[in-house]
């Protein structure tokens, strides 16, 4: 079996194993008798899933022969990884099981979106992405798009968490406990962002002779680097503190969204490399 | 009767400064950032795409020309978007240095007093200890010192403060100013920077003259004399493309060998995609290629008008291409518009089917009359204008071929498929300030987010019992371990005493 075909697999594994997880964590929270133990399966699926995640990227960089960060696909199946793996992370410290149906349906949905419309074979760089920077700035933004995604994730929680005379809310984490979770992987999320902006700044002046030229990708970048940068202003600003915070931190992350699939679907610019 | 309250204009000044640096208009100017922004990434721009501007301006007249005045096709440069950018930087500074001031102030003074309600702090505890006070308090005070705590023992009162994680400050000051550091560094480059494009044929050689630039664009401290002197031959230029199934037809390889004459000396090298060539103080990126068919056309009488390679450009990604040649003679003039198909299939219309030169194919359309060069009116060197020229005929040949032009006009020979290559040239300086400050920032970043700052404060309540507490000045976790910290002094303390 050659390594494409081993991480093809291996997602498909990673997707049932998530999916019985989401599924499981929707039992939990919509109540059952035994919350605790679906919990911990649904925590342990998501482990396994992880784990068959980390091998399909592997495998696929074994593939291509280099970094797995040259298309849409490839990027959308280690943010997935990404994700997940800081999501296992909080998870070690802090219940997050009342959340953990907000982070696996995204994670979900992402996988299912790579396997259906992004899926490309694997095939060789343009030469424009033949660079060490490709390991840097990629990797850099896939995993400050992690922290986002989770921050993401548990703003949308903190928001539901903070409706009164609801039901949901009574289930899920306290939305000041939410508020901090979301803070703190945002806040990483952010100087992570912020490292892989100036990365592709200097390898921009390397490739094409300029710092900065306004092209759409770069452009949203800076939209959402701009965006969070509020966020964490709001944090601190009276009367913004709380659900007008999350909700910058929800515009923030529609547009790191919109700079992956909206600027590669909608704009022709130096970074269509999507493979779409 | 009515009260007015007036301001003069000394107070009305202060209270625009004070608004503007408050922290609630730099989250309005963020967030006004993010909306300016986007009209500049949805409508094209014509520093990135002026021929799309030209494009949406034909098609929507109206409206294009509001947005063109507007400043919607220049998004980044227009009044609007500078105004809003240049309050906010203002806003910055003036948010930024007058915390720096009052930090560094905090940093001379003493920690402050133990809360009168420990009740009030995020961690508080009650202990009991039988040692003296002020012996346990000296001690506690002593230790956390040495733990690079800043530490106010206040033996009248009976409390021990403590103060840790400065950093965080500092460095969320270090990142606001470095952030200001990069956009001037920036700025001020573009000042001397120059930027411009050449098309360079294979086999033929350029010099950085203003000349032979298509385009160049000189910063406001900069000139044509700031050009250095290189010439630049291209001797070679390779383009493999992707012909697996899967992406096929990709780019996969683009490198072009040139032979480099300046005053350094002289020196062969290998310019690609993401290696761009250092020459003088300017650099030569590789940024375009196309196809520059090698054509040979001869008059009437058989003699030979014409011979070079012709620079085609592309039209798609499989190199499509299109241009035109012009032999000027009077009312005589022969003139050709040309299309090239690297790899020329007929299905219908003759299409490209691959970019690498498998099938090449030159398509003619040979037009006679006055071309119109001589008078003046410079045109472009791609398309012909046929208005007031006769159609000839049309035709078709491959490399070696020669079309004979009907009425015994002459003849076009298609000698060779050959290359040009498209290059940047440009001088960016700024840029190691740039990654200087990006450097200070990211520190900045970092510390500013990471660092805990922290109070505790041990304090005697009451005969043998102590209030110990502890204050986040951050969101991070980690407070507890102070308390403990803090316990574990106090326990230590209280063994050694006994």
């Amino acid at each position: 079996m050659s390594a494409a075909v081993i991480s093809n697999w291996t997602i498909l594994s990673a997707t049932i194993a998530l999916t019985l997880s989401t599924f499981i964590a929707v039992i939990k929270l919509t109540g059952s008798s035994h919350p605790d133990r679906f919990a911990k399966i649904s925590l342990s699926l998501t482990g396994l899933a992880t784990a068959f995640l980390v091998v399909a990227v592997f495998a696929r960089g074994i593939a291509a022969g280099r970094a797995p960060w040259g298309n849409m696909y490839e990027y959308a199946i280690t943010g997935t990884l990404a994700v997940l793996v800081v999501y296992l992370i909080l998870a070690i410290k802090n219940d997050l099981s009342g959340i953990a149906v907000f982070v696996l349906m995204p994670a979900l949905l992402s996988l299912g979106l790579a396997q259906t419309v992004l899926y490309i074979p694997v095939a060789d760089l343009v030469p424009a992405l033949e660079s060490g920077w490709l390991v840097i700035h990629v990797s850099a933004a896939i995993i400050a798009g992690g922290g986002f995604s989770l921050g993401f994730a548990f703003a949308v929680g903190q928001l539901l968490a903070s409706r009164k005379n609801s039901k949901l809310a009574t289930r899920l984490p306290s939305s000041e406990q939410l508020e901090l979770l979301s803070y703190r992987v945002t806040a990483w999320g952010f100087a992570v962002w912020t490292f892989s902006v100036l990365a592709g700044a200097i390898w921009a002046e390397n490739a094409w002779g300029r710092f900065w030229g306004w092209d759409p990708k770069e452009t949203w970048a800076l939209i959402t680097w701009i965006a969070y940068a509020a966020y964490l202003h709001a944090r601190v600003t009276v009367g913004w503190r709380g659900g007008k915070a999350a909700a910058i931190a929800i515009v923030g992350y529609t547009s790191y969204l919109f700079n992956f699939f909206g600027v590669n679907i909608f704009f022709d610019g130096l970074h269509s490399y999507g493979g779409l | 009767m009515s009260t007015t309250f007036e301001l003069t204009p000394r107070e009305f000044a202060r209270f625009a400064w004070r608004q503007l640096t408050s922290m609630r208009t730099a989250l309005l100017l963020l967030l006004l950032l993010v909306i300016v922004s986007i009209p500049g990434s949805v409508l094209p721009q014509q520093n990135t795409d002026p021929f799309s501007v030209r494009q949406w301006i034909e098609d929507s007249p109206t409206i294009g020309n509001i947005l063109l005045k507007l400043g919607f096709f220049n998004v980044f440069s227009s009044i609007w978007f500078s105004a809003v950018y240049l309050l906010l930087l203002i806003s910055l500074v003036g948010c930024i240095l007058p915390r720096s001031i009052k930090h560094y102030q905090a940093l001379r003074t003493q920690p402050p007093v133990a809360p009168a309600n420990f009740e009030r702090l995020n961690i508080h505890e009650n202990l009991e200890s039988k040692t003296d006070a002020d012996l346990l308090l000296t001690e506690v005070a002593q230790k956390l010192k040495q733990r690079n705590w800043r530490v106010r023992l206040d033996l009248e009162q009976k409390f021990v403060a403590a103060e840790k994680g400065y950093f965080r400050e500092i460095g969320n000051l270090i990142f606001h100013l470095a952030v200001v550091g990069i956009i001037l560094a920036v700025g001020i480059g573009v000042l001397f920077s120059y930027r411009g494009q050449m098309l360079v044929r294979e086999g033929t050689a350029v010099a950085s003259v203003s000349t032979q630039f298509s385009s160049l664009s000189f910063g406001t401290a900069v000139s044509e004399d700031d050009l250095p002197a290189v010439t630049i031959g291209l001797n070679k230029f390779t383009a493999e493309f992707e012909r697996g199934l899967i992406q096929r037809g990709a780019a996969r390889e683009f490198k072009a060998d040139v032979s480099v004459v300046s005053a350094s000396g002289n020196q062969d090298a290998v310019i690609e995609v993401n290696k761009p060539l250092k020459v003088d103080g300017s650099t030569w990126y590789l940024v375009g290629h196309g196809y520059a068919p090698r054509v040979e056309v001869r008059n009437a009488a058989n003699e030979v008008v014409f011979s070079d390679s012709v620079i085609l450009l592309p039209r798609d990604g499989s190199f499509s291409s299109e241009g035109a040649i012009k032999i000027p003679n009077g009312e005589n003039g022969i003139g050709f518009i040309t299309a090239f198909l690297p790899t020329a299939e007929f299905s219908g219309e003759p299409i490209s089917i691959f970019p690498s030169p498998d099938n090449p194919l030159l398509l003619l359309s040979a037009w006679q009359g006055d071309l119109g060069l001589d008078g003046g009116v410079p045109q472009s060197v791609f398309t012909l204008d046929v208005s007031t020229l006769e159609r000839v005929g049309v035709g078709s040949i491959a490399p070696g071929e020669t079309w004979e032009l009907p009425d015994g006009l002459g003849s076009i020979k298609f000698v060779a498929v050959e290359r040009f290559v498209t290059f940047d040239v440009a001088r960016s300086p700024g840029g190691i300030y740039a990654l200087g400050f990006s450097i200070l920032a990211l520190f900045g970043l970092v510390t500013g987010l990471y660092v805990r700052s922290r109070r505790i404060w041990i304090k005697q309540s009451a005969v043998n019992t102590f209030q110990i507490g502890a204050l986040s000045r951050n969101d991070q976790p980690g407070l507890d371990n102070d308390m403990k910290m803090l316990k574990a002094l106090c326990s230590a303390v209280e063994g050694k005493l006994k």
